[in-house]
């Protein structure tokens, strides 16, 4: 396990080899599936074409396609990826468990009735991210007032989570009954988390709260990191446990929210990406590059494969996410079930 | 002289049960101390107050005079360290990776590797002998020498102050000797002050400077192992009927059973 060292002045950092080479590969393979995304599809668009569109001078159908269709729609899709392959990864380190991922305990589906709860309200689809903020913070502060003992304990948070999860989904039925069928059949498309037709105000919010979320993430990943141990152990290395899970579910609260606001609440990416950027690196948790890469190669793979289905089919990416998540949900239980019965 | 680090008036409870009662000890510095007493004497939480794990419910903790509550986190985790008991680490965890985490009171998120954490990280892997297993998984290696990594951790934080919760369970004989000799070396050389828990009372006379006696969450009695060392007292403490021969290695008290 060799490691890379950076020591720059006073600032000095380490990281294990496997992990940089991985992160490497991985941006490798996100750009060739961005590329794909950008000139691949049944309207040919040549690299010169696309060059042209993005300095201005092409025909408007080549710079509608281009810029205002796959760009965005490319755009939201890693955006929304990273996001939630970083709230993933922090809640997962900081609970210990890979079960405690923002979509199994509740963050996601918070936000999400909230989302629904704002269109329903303001008749309008101004509101969604709004709804989504509340949403996810009034579900998480649920959650954490439900399972705070005297501080955060893990494992009551991840069955609480659950069971507000369960309660919220049956909420959402609920509102959906109030819609017209129009409606609901458009709600019901951006509760299984689509990416069709995204704006390039949905891509101008995901990325602004990236740029803002994202190096308070990477600061407090430090502290973070030290959660994987016990919570005795890191306090006794001078971290401020309780203070640091506070932060993270904030972040993780955050960034899902960004996220469903822009594409809905896209199931296990949130879940899948730290367990699979851990396979990769083998190193210990959390390292929240390669699970934000993972999250947008999970989703932008999920939404290439929703549009590339025979006979000009196109299904929400979340059925794809779904597809790939499941099978790591049911493999996760039946590890920790078997560690358990041991 | 102030003590290192000394508990006033402590007491603590969980709910309505009294873990401890009134508990007023000073560490001697520069000498290694020794907490024994029977199973749920109170001296494990004794060890985790005196390590601001445990909040004390009356009374409190000072280190070096000041109110350890009242020092930030950080400065208290570059003055005292702690071995806790049950040391679970994630699976993927290498030895380096958890000796790192040692120097976390010294480190921030822009300074995570300086050359100095290098050096002492390294250092504190020589000195328990696991160098050359530097990068072995800790679920590769031996209870001995996983018990090793975790006190080249705790050495890591390079504090003056080195609170070890039963360091030497779960080991043979021999790996006892070996890490009780090792913690004794560091210390002499490095003047530092000890405070452990140990269930075994000939390994406490034989190692400890100093030896405090816990009994239904109050301190017996407290002194030298030649004084503390007596069958009355080990009837006291341990409702152990004994007789006391001498060492023939070190002409210590030796305590037998009848």
């Amino acid at each position: 396990m060799s490691s890379v060292t950076l020591r720059i002045a006073s600032l000095s950092w380490r990281w294990p080899t496997r992990l940089v080479v991985v992160n490497i590969l991985l941006v490798v393979v996100l750009a060739c599936l961005a590329a794909n995304a950008l000139l691949g599809g049944t309207y040919p668009i040549t690299f010169a074409d696309l060059t042209a569109a993005l300095r201005g001078d092409s025909d408007a159908v080549t710079r509608m396609i281009v810029i205002d269709h796959r760009l965005t729609r490319l755009l939201v899709a890693i955006g929304v990826g990273l996001a939630f392959g970083l709230a993933g990864e922090i809640v997962q380190t900081q609970l210990r468990n890979p079960l405690a991922s923002p979509d199994i305990i509740g963050f996601t589906a918070g936000a999400g009735v909230g989302a629904v709860l704002a269109v329903l309200i303001s008749g309008s689809t101004a509101a969604i991210l709004f709804g989504a903020l509340s949403g996810g913070t009034l579900a998480a502060v649920l959650i954490l007032g439900l399972a705070w003992n005297r501080g955060i304990r893990p494992g009551q948070i991840v069955l609480m989570g659950i069971g507000i999860t369960m309660t919220l989904s049956v909420v959402n039925d609920l509102l959906m009954t109030t819609f017209t069928v129009n409606d609901a059949s458009d709600i019901a498309k951006w509760l299984v988390g689509s990416l069709d037709a995204r704006s390039w105000q949905d891509v101008t919010l995901v990325w602004i709260g990236l740029l803002i979320l994202a190096p308070i993430c990477f600061y407090a990943q430090f502290s973070i990191a030290r959660l994987a141990l016990r919570d005795e152990t890191a306090q006794t290395l001078g971290i401020r446990v309780d203070r640091t899970r506070l932060w993270g579910f904030a972040l993780a609260v955050l960034l899902v929210a960004l996220a469903v606001g822009a594409v809905g609440p896209l199931p296990f990416v949130a879940f899948v990406s730290g367990p699979i950027a851990h396979g990769l690196t083998r190193t210990m948790r959390p390292s929240l590059l390669t699970a934000a890469l993972v999250g947008a190669l999970v989703t932008l793979g999920a939404d290439t494969a929703a549009n590339a289905l025979p006979g000009g089919l196109s299904l929400p990416a979340g059925i794809f996410t779904a597809l790939v998540g499941a099978p790591v949900l049911i493999w996760t239980l039946f590890l920790q079930t078997r560690k358990r019965l041991q | 002289m102030t003590a290192p680090l000394s508990a006033s008036n402590l007491y603590l409870s969980y709910g309505k049960t009294e873990v401890l009662k009134d508990i007023s000890l000073d560490l001697p510095k520069g000498k290694i101390t020794s907490i024994v007493g029977a199973n749920a004497s109170g001296k494990s939480s004794l060890l985790r107050c005196l390590a601001r794990v445990l909040t004390p419910t009356k009374g409190g903790v000072s280190l070096e005079g000041v109110s350890i509550t009242e020092q930030r986190s950080r400065d208290v985790a570059r003055k005292v360290a702690l071995l806790s008991q049950t040391s679970e680490a994630p699976d993927a965890m290498r030895v380096m990776d958890l000796v790192i985490r040692g120097r976390t009171p010294h480190q921030s998120a822009l300074r995570q590797w300086s050359q100095k954490d290098q050096e002492i990280v390294e250092w504190c892997c020589e000195q328990v002998g696991l160098s050359s297993q530097q990068n072995s998984l800790l679920g590769e290696l031996s209870g001995g020498q996983r018990q090793r990594a975790w006190i080249a951790m705790v050495l890591a934080q390079d504090t003056d102050i080195l609170l070890l919760d039963e360091p030497t369970t779960f080991l043979d004989l021999p790996h006892q000797i070996e890490i009780l000799n090792l913690i004794q070396k560091l210390q002499k050389e490095r003047g530092l002050t000890v405070a452990m828990v140990l269930h075994d009372i000939n390994l406490a006379t034989r190692y400890s400077d100093h030896i405090v006696a816990v009994k239904d969450g109050g301190i017996l009695l407290q002194g030298a192992p030649e004084g503390v060392v007596t069958a009355d007292n080990m009837q006291a403490i341990f409702g152990l009927d004994s007789t006391i021969l001498p060492d023939p290695v070190t002409g210590l008290p030796h305590v037998i059973a009848r």
